[in-house]
């Protein structure tokens, strides 16, 4: 019947926080959700390596499956439409499904797939469809939720956009402990692309909680220390959103760094760099070009993920802000880059065109294949 | 207490004798089913296992599917339909069970609409239907070229489901059954299994990996290893109380299967299977009783206890059950009144011929249920079961009732008949609770004690035959004399009674060549009887003379007539 938002930072440990609150709440059943695939891995994995097996006191599944298992089958019999007929699964959908149609009928939520014939519900009307039958059933659908969980965790929350934020208001009247932990500024994805609620894409949940006046608190202290980057990626990383609370860094600032938290690095020299060193390779999607033997990951898809040196390809409007924090960038690459920057445990190089000219007043140095200076040890 | 979890509904359709959907409602306690034979209670506790295990005995269902589990008319029906050339569904098979309890989650997680009723419930099922989306066509074909009835259920399909709509995992089900088969009709070669399998659930989840890992490490000192010794003591410290033996593992030297086929349970030393058959139950009752809890709530199955048991060990078994079922479900099967009794009437369930039940909960008063707990050898199964029933007061009634009947039904005895004659002393009132809370035809007979008037305000809630125009609806009457008989000179003798009513309707020298003696007074004759009433009624019941039965008798089987008429 309460809430707490944990605004978190990038690297402050949320998904470990989850987990441990999970674990410490013995006396009832958690649910562990999150948008995902990779993060509900996570959940799992961190889970593991807390206590060493999943309770059985604690479930964790992401969010589609959350939908479609726990919201909408157990009560489908409700909607005529769908009363004799088992759902198969769900249709993956990138742009708004099924426009102009009404709430009532099946083809606003679902398609038959083209082979079998079978209903498969649109990803972007999962929560629309619970809603809906949590409707006609006069709330059995969150009744049962409140039975089943005690309390229910859901990280990445500013992932959750559309309908889910309605399902997730509804949630927050009957369950008795919700806990939700996001980070506005990685808001790379999204459950839906719809219409509904799209204002707090930006805004974020923060915002909505506030809106609706839902008993949900926002706590941005738990979880304002990055125990990840350095101080110095820090800042770069808060300085794409100057209008939020700054991130602390608990990394110790006498720890002995071995190299320069952030460094150029010239296109030419990203092989010999990667290979001395390790790094991962950042890119914006599978359109950057890359020099050839470079495994790469999308900056969007690496969130809740450390590595020691991070390589960055920048786009070109990621670059001009990176040496000119003026620039404009769309919400969407910010995301993308505050991801990317946040991802280094060590180092952060930053690659340039080979013939980049630095400004004299650059703090940051082109790195040098076997430039023994920028290595103290 | 409550149950965590507990299964408050049975549905069964199209299983066995159930050819049409039947509901059975249960309680979280004890439920005694009793009915007669092929009523269908075993046919119920098949059906509770089956939906709860997967299994139907002691195999997977997948395997053990045959042709015998669907209803016969069902499959009749289905073929006739079809000669006829009308298309119809194949004959299904679906059992699903209801859950409540108080454990919130579990009951929330099996909650859902997707069952027969259509209605939000909780709960589990199970489907054994044709497998259309596979083999619809192949099964078409098949059935064209059909001559006989056989069911092709080699493209049946087995599904179980919650009623969430998920598939069922058994091993996260918190409810778990544990069938119980003290007759040994349903005993297999896996039974060493079942009882190693029983005992392992006893054992908490450490206990069990620390046994497992014993057995690996070392077969041949399997019975020396420590793990073991521990086991076996948690055991007898757990497992004692009812049989006085102690359970304990030991190691199976011939079999190379793992621990649970190798180890064997045995009992005082002896290996399980070569035990007593009664020995046998009791344990197997014991260890059910013990199940760990911790994984969730047992439901135990037992069928027929009172099989292979001596009325002493019985009646330790009932008690240990009553003492021991703590908050655990358990479903009983019997056909013993002392069974029944003893676990309370109230907890009865009676199996009608159709397969229906009807529950005895609210039917009686405590202080009657308890009655018969507290007086288990009253036979109220076989007063239950029977079509209709004359009460009588004692062995000479009984006799001379039974006699009455056969003059007026060609020599046929009542039980011929399905009607008992049953003496119940002075507790007849208790009975005739009973027959009023289960609809049962039944007659009282009672002398009037000399006082006509305070008989009829005693039994005033039931029709009084021979009182004004019988009541033709009335399933529960009482009959007595309705004329007070002259008193004689014998001190202290109630002259309203069953011997001066025989005299009365037929003489002295009749009942005199009746009981093939030669008194010359009323009082004298009724000196004798009364002190030989038992011989005397047998007399009457041996003898060849005819003789006129008293009016209050003759009422009687005119009412149960038009009862079972």
């Amino acid at each position: 019947m309460s809430g707490v938002f944990y605004d978190a930072a990038a690297g402050s440990g949320k998904t470990t926080y989850l987990a441990r609150l999970a674990v410490e709440h013995r006396n009832g059943h958690v649910l562990l959700t999150t948008f995902t695939d990779a993060n509900s891995d996570e959940l799992n994995r961190v889970l593991l390596n807390e206590v060493g097996s999943i309770p059985d006191t604690i479930d964790v599944m992401p969010w589609y499956t959350f939908l479609l298992n726990e919201c909408i089958r157990p009560f489908q019999g409700a909607f005529g439409a769908l009363a004799n007929e088992p759902i198969a699964g769900i249709d993956l959908v990138s742009t708004a499904s099924a426009l102009r149609t009404r709430k009532t009928e099946l083809r606003h939520y679902a398609c038959r797939h083209n082979g079998d014939n079978k209903i498969k519900i649109f990803s972007d009307k999962l929560a629309e469809l619970a809603l809906y039958i949590n409707e006609i059933t006069n709330g059995d659908v969150i009744d049962r939720l409140s039975r089943l969980y005690t309390m229910i965790c859901i990280d990445e929350i500013q992932d959750m956009s559309g309908y889910d934020l309605d399902l997730i208001a509804n949630m927050l009247c009957e369950i008795s402990d919700m806990r939700f932990a996001g980070d506005q500024r990685q808001a790379t994805f999204h459950t839906a692309n719809v219409a509904k609620n799209k204002s707090y894409r930006k805004s974020g949940f923060g915002k909505y909680i506030k809106d609706k006046r839902l008993n949900c608190t926002v706590d941005v202290d738990t979880l304002r220390f990055c125990h990840r980057c350095p101080q110095i990626i820090v800042d770069l990383a808060d300085a794409l959103y100057p209008e939020l609370p700054s991130t602390i860094s608990t990394r110790d600032k006498s720890e002995a760094t071995s190299q320069q938290p952030i460094k150029l690095v010239r296109v030419s020299d990203v092989v010999s760099y990667s290979n001395r060193y390790g790094a991962v390779s950042l890119v914006y999607d599978r359109r950057t070009k890359t020099p050839p033997g470079i495994q790469t990951n999308n900056m969007g898809a690496v969130k809740g993920l450390s590595f020691d040196n991070v390589l960055l390809f920048p786009t070109s409007n990621m670059r001009n802000w990176l040496f000119d924090h003026s620039t404009n960038l769309s919400e969407a690459t910010k995301a993308k880059l505050y991801v990317a920057v946040t991802r280094a445990r060590s180092s952060l190089a930053i690659v340039v065109p080979d013939d980049f000219q630095p400004q004299a007043l650059d703090a940051w140095h082109i790195w040098m294949p076997g430039d023994i200076n920028m290595e103290k040890s | 207490m409550e149950p965590n979890l507990y299964v408050k509904d049975l549905y069964i359709e199209g299983f066995k004798k159930f050819a049409s959907p039947t509901h059975i409602s249960l309680s979280p306690g004890i439920n005694v089913l009793a009915g007669n034979n092929d009523s269908g209670k075993s046919t119920i506790l098949e059906a509770l296992h089956l939906v709860l295990s997967g299994t139907y005995r002691g195999t997977s269902l997948n395997q053990a599917l045959t042709q015998d589990l669907f209803n016969v008319d069902n499959v009749n029906c289905y073929f006739n339909t079809l000669k006829c050339g009308s298309a119809v569904m194949p004959p299904l098979i679906r059992i699903e069970a209801t859950f409540d309890g108080k454990d919130d989650h579990q009951i929330a997680k099996y909650e859902g609409d997707y069952n027969a009723g259509k209605q939000k419930q909780s709960g589990i099922g199970i489907l054994i239907a044709l497998n259309r989306e596979e083999f619809g066509s192949e099964f078409d074909q098949y059935v064209k070229g059909l001559e006989g009835n056989a069911l092709p259920i080699e493209y049946y399909r087995v599904k179980r489901y919650t009623f969430a709509r998920s598939g069922l995992v058994t091993s996260s089900l918190k409810l778990r059954s544990c069938l119980i088969d003290s007759s040994g009709f349903s005993r297999t070669g896996s039974q060493q299994s079942y009882i190693s399998h029983l005992a392992k659930d006893v054992l908490d989840h450490d206990g069990q990996i620390s046994v497992l890992q014993a057995y690996r490490h070392s077969r041949l000192q399997f019975n020396e290893c420590n793990a073991v010794s521990a086991a076996n003591k948690v055991l007898s410290d757990k497992v004692n109380s009812l049989s006085g033996k102690a359970v304990s593992f030991r190691s199976d030297m011939g079999n190379k299967r793992a621990w649970e086929s190798g180890v064997v349970a045995a009992l005082d030393s002896i290996s399980f299977s070569h035990a007593g058959a009664g020995s046998q139950n009791m344990v197997e009752v014991e260890l059910a009783l013990a199940k760990n809890s911790e994984n969730g709530s047992n439901v135990i199955l037992l069928e027929e206890p009172e099989a292979h048991l001596s009325h002493a060990s019985l009646n330790k078994l009932l008690n240990g059950i009553c003492d021991e079922l703590n908050s655990q479900q358990a479903v009983i099967t019997t056909h013993s009144s002392f069974v029944a009794n003893k676990l309370y009437l109230g907890n009865l369930l009676m199996v009608g011929p159709d397969g229906t039940t009807t529950s005895l909960r609210n039917g009686c008063t405590d202080d009657t249920y308890h009655f018969f707990e507290k007086l288990p050898g009253y036979s109220t199964l076989r007063f239950l079961l029977c079509k209709a029933c004359f009460l009588v007061e004692g062995d000479s009634d009984e006799l001379i009732v039974q006699r009455a009947y056969m003059d007026s039904h060609n020599g046929r005895l009542p039980i011929q008949d399905g009607i008992e004659v049953i003496s119940v002393g002075n507790s007849g009132s208790r009975f005739l609770q009973l027959a009023d809370a289960v609809s049962q035809f039944a007659v009282a007979l009672t002398d009037n004690d000399g006082n006509i008037e305070a008989r009829e305000n005693q039994y005033k809630a039931y029709s009084l035959l021979g009182k004004g125009k019988p009541d033709e609806d009335a399933r529960v009457a009482v009959s007595f004399p309705e004329r007070l008989l002259n008193r004689g000179s014998i001190d202290g003798y109630s002259y309203n009674t069953l011997e001066p009513e025989l005299v009365e309707a037929n003489g002295v020298d009749c009942v005199n060549q009746i009981l093939r003696k030669s008194y010359n007074t009323r009082d004298n004759l009724l000196q004798y009887m009364k002190s030989h009433k038992t011989e005397c009624a047998y007399e009457f019941f041996k003898t060849s003379t005819e003789v006129n039965w008293p009016d209050y008798i003759t009422r009687a089987i005119d009412f149960i007539d038009r009862a079972v008429g």
